[in-house]
C-alpha cells in the first residue's frame, strides 16, 4: 500500500508543482488585461470560468504575437527611429523616464547576444576565505578607481537557497574566483534543490 | 523565429516592466482610499456605466484612483505650506502631543517621526555615502551605506570611531545588514546613492565607476 502510494506521488507531485510554477506566471502575465477581456468576451459564452480560462489564452496568444511581430518589425523596417522617438517620448515623463532608463539598461545587457550577464557560473570564497559559494558573474569588468584596490574585480551575485530571486551582490577579484564548466540552468537548478542535484562540473581556467 | 522574439522582448520588456513597477506604487498609495471614494460614487450615482469594453467596476476604481493621488499631493503641498504659519504650527504640535499620549500608537509614532526627521529634515549624512566594505571577509567587497558616525557607547574601546553602515541585499534593498566598522576599514566612494541602488536593483548588471574619495572630516 505504501509502496503504491510513493509511486504515485512519485508521478504525479512532478506534475503538479509545473502546473502551479506555470499557472503563476501566466497569471502574472495575463492579471493587467483579464478584465477587459472579460468584459469581451461576455456576450459570447455562459459561466464565469469558461471566459476566465479562454480570456487568459487569449491573452498570451496575443502577447506572444505582439513581441513576435514587434521583433519581425524591428528587423524588417527600419523601426529605430520610431523607437528612438518613443524613447525620446519616454525620456520626458518625470519619474516614469528614471524607472524605464534603468529597466532599458538591465534588459539590454541581459538579453545583448554577446553580454556576459548571468551566463558564467563561479565558485566563490563566501562567507570566508576558505568555504566556497555557487554565483553567477554579472558584470565582468568592474571599473575601479580606487588605489587600494589595483587588480581587476567582477561582480557575482550569489544566491540564496533554495528561492534564488535574493542574494548577494559582492566584489570579487578575478584570480579569487573559480570559472566552473556548468550552465546556468544547472547552476540554478543544484541551488533551488539546496544542493541535493549537483551535474558533474569541471573548473576551468579563467577566459 | 528566436531573433525577432528577443528583439520584440528588448524593445517591449522595458516599457512593461516601467509600468509594471508604476502601477505597484500607485496601487499601495492608493488602496487604502479606493473603497471609500467607491462608495461615494456610487451613493452619487457617477460612472455606474462601462465605457467602451471596460467594465463599470473598473473604470470607478481607476478614476477614484487617480483623484486620491492628485488629492494626496495637494494634501502634502498644503500642510507643508500652512505648517510654516505660527499659529497652525502650534495647532499641528498639540496634534503631535496628542498622539504622544495614546499608549501603543505612540512608540510607533515616536519611532517613524524619529526616522523620518533625521534621514529628511537634518542635515547629518545617513543614507548618502556610499562605501566599499570588506564583508563577508577580508578580501571581498561589498557596496554599504553610511548610516551613521560616531558611536558614543564605543569610546575608549578598540572600535572607538565605529561608523554604522547598511549593506542592502540584492535584488531587493529593503531588507540588509548593518554593521559597524572603523573608518579606516572602509573605502569611501564618490559615487551617488542613486546610481548604488541601481547596482544592486539590477544584480550588478549595470556598474557605475567605483571611484575613490576622500573620507568626510
Amino acid at each position: 500500500m505504501k509502496k503504491y502510494f510513493s509511486t504515485g506521488l512519485a508521478i504525479l507531485a512532478p506534475i503538479a508543482l509545473t502546473l502551479i510554477v506555470v499557472m503563476i506566471f501566466v497569471n502574472i502575465l495575463t492579471k493587467p488585461f483579464v478584465g477587459i477581456v472579460n468584459t469581451l468576451l461576455t456576450p459570447f459564452f455562459g459561466s464565469p470560468e469558461v471566459i476566465l480560462i479562454i480570456s487568459k489564452i487569449l491573452i498570451l496568444i496575443f502577447l506572444f504575437c505582439l513581441v513576435l511581430l514587434t521583433g519581425v518589425i524591428a528587423h524588417r523596417l527600419a523601426i529605430e527611429y520610431f523607437v528612438h522617438i518613443g524613447d525620446n517620448i519616454f525620456h520626458r515623463i518625470p519619474l516614469f523616464n528614471k524607472v524605464y532608463k534603468a529597466t532599458k539598461e538591465v534588459v539590454n545587457t541581459v538579453l545583448s547576444p554577446g553580454s556576459a550577464t548571468f551566463k558564467q557560473v563561479v565558485l566563490v570564497p563566501f562567507p570566508t576565505p576558505t568555504g566556497l559559494s555557487i554565483g553567477f558573474v554579472t558584470s565582468d569588468k568592474a571599473s575601479m578607481d580606487v588605489p587600494k584596490l589595483p587588480h581587476e574585480y567582477i561582480s557575482v551575485f550569489v544566491p540564496c537557497a533554495p528561492n534564488p530571486i535574493f542574494g548577494y551582490l559582492l566584489l570579487f577579484r578575478k584570480d579569487q574566483v573559480l570559472y566552473v564548466e556548468m550552465t546556468v540552468e544547472q547552476a540554478l537548478k543544484s541551488v533551488v534543490s539546496c544542493g541535493s542535484i549537483l551535474t558533474p562540473f569541471s573548473v576551468r581556467k579563467p577566459l | 523565429m528566436k531573433k525577432y522574439i528577443v528583439t520584440g522582448l528588448v524593445i517591449l520588456l522595458p516599457l512593461a516592466l516601467t509600468l509594471a513597477i508604476l502601477i505597484f506604487f500607485f496601487n499601495l498609495l492608493t488602496e487604502p482610499f479606493v473603497g471609500v471614494v467607491r462608495a461615494v460614487f456610487d451613493y452619487l450615482g457617477l460612472f455606474t456605466n462601462g465605457f467602451l469594453f471596460i467594465s463599470a467596476g473598473q473604470l470607478q476604481t481607476f478614476i477614484a484612483q487617480l483623484i486620491i493621488l492628485v488629492i494626496l499631493f495637494f494634501f502634502t503641498v498644503l500642510l507643508g505650506l500652512i505648517a510654516r504659519w505660527f499659529f497652525f504650527h502650534s495647532l499641528l504640535s498639540l496634534g503631535d502631543k496628542l498622539i504622544h499620549t495614546i499608549p501603543i500608537v505612540k512608540s510607533i509614532y515616536k519611532v517613524c517621526q524619529d526616522i523620518i526627521k533625521t534621514i529628511f529634515t537634518s542635515n547629518t549624512n545617513s543614507f548618502k555615502q556610499v562605501v566599499l566594505i570588506p564583508f563577508p571577509h577580508k578580501d571581498v567587497y561589498s557596496v554599504g551605506l553610511v548610516t551613521r558616525v560616531g558611536m558614543p557607547g564605543l569610546e575608549g574601546t578598540a572600535h572607538g570611531n565605529a561608523v554604522a553602515v547598511f549593506v542592502p541585499t540584492t535584488p531587493n534593498p529593503t531588507s540588509g545588514f548593518l554593521m559597524m566598522y572603523q573608518p579606516e576599514d572602509l573605502i569611501y566612494l564618490d559615487m551617488t546613492v542613486e546610481d548604488a541602488f541601481k547596482y544592486v536593483i539590477s544584480c550588478g548588471v549595470i556598474p557605475p565607476v567605483f571611484k575613490q574619495k576622500e573620507p568626510k572630516p
